[in-house]
């Protein structure tokens, strides 16, 4: 899992590198958007007979994705996350959503893949679904579902994984 | 009915929450130093066994064939395999 690192490392770059350039390219058709969000919810591991269920740790997410104004329905992104509940734990999520907007509400159902690299290592695969409210104003409010899979890093106990569906609320910026 | 439908999911979530096992571990953070998650348990990290020959006292008689006089004297629990040993300490320790 160490060796994965660098190819993690290398594909947060590849984010940032999108932003800094296209950004500055199309600068008159990209938006951007930013958002603070904390959430929590279920996880479920393995057991010795059965299924675990147990409260995941709280965690933040601090996240930024960039849409283009000829093609809306996408955006593109990463957030930085950590674990603030009976422990520290950093990592992220890079996250490609499908944006649709439905009356006064901004629907948002991305994948993404949520790893953590310090103290301890996770990589896993995420889904999300994400309602904003209002949909288009500067300033809304959001409540996602977010459902990970962990199948590899030095946190999981030896021949497990890790399933999580948490819940999330916060605030979207657009500018 | 937009905002009851997500206050409904969330508290379907927390319901949920409720069956949780409080003190089971799904993640080796999950406990603390020097402990391992093992089937959702968190259990001492497991200690390096002693050599296979026997105790740590054993072994100290039999690392050191020069000490094994003075130590056959004092000792009440040589074990048989360090018969060869206590008879040379024996010779050694007698008047």
């Amino acid at each position: 899992m160490i060796r994965a690192l660098p190819t993690l490392a290398a594909a947060l770059l590849a984010v940032v590198a999108t932003f800094a350039t296209t950004g500055r390219a199309d600068a008159q058709t990209r938006s951007y958007a930013a958002s603070l969000t904390g959430g929590s919810g279920l996880s479920i591991g393995n057991g010795p007979q059965t299924a675990v269920l147990a409260r995941t740790p709280v965690f933040l997410d601090a996240s930024l994705r960039t849409m283009r104004s000829d093609e809306p329905s996408v955006s593109y992104g990463g957030s930085l996350r950590v674990e603030v509940d009976g422990r520290v734990g950093i990592g992220g999520v890079i996250r490609a959503e499908l944006v649709h907007p439905l009356g006064p509400v901004g629907f948002r159902a991305g994948i993404g893949v949520p790893f953590f690299f310090a103290p301890y290592v996770l990589l896993g695969v995420e889904g999300s679904l994400t309602v904003r409210w209002p949909a288009t104003t500067p300033i809304a409010a959001t409540a996602s579902l977010l459902v990970d899979a962990y199948f590899a890093g030095s946190d999981l106990p030896r021949n497990s994984a890790l399933f999580m569906a948490n819940g999330a609320l916060g605030v979207d910026f657009l500018f | 009915m937009r905002v009851g439908l997500v206050t409904a999911l969330f508290a379907a979530l927390a319901g949920t929450l409720s069956a949780c096992t409080p003190d089971a571990c799904l993640r080796e953070s999950d406990c603390a130093a020097g402990f391992t998650c093992t089937a959702a348990a968190c259990v001492p990290n497991p200690v390096d066994a002693g050599p296979e020959d026997g105790s740590a006292l054993d072994a100290a008689v039999d690392a050191g064939p020069r000490d094994a006089g003075a130590m056959d004297a004092g000792s009440s629990d040589a074990g048989g395999s360090d018969a060869g040993d206590t008879d040379a300490g024996s010779s050694d320790a007698g008047p």
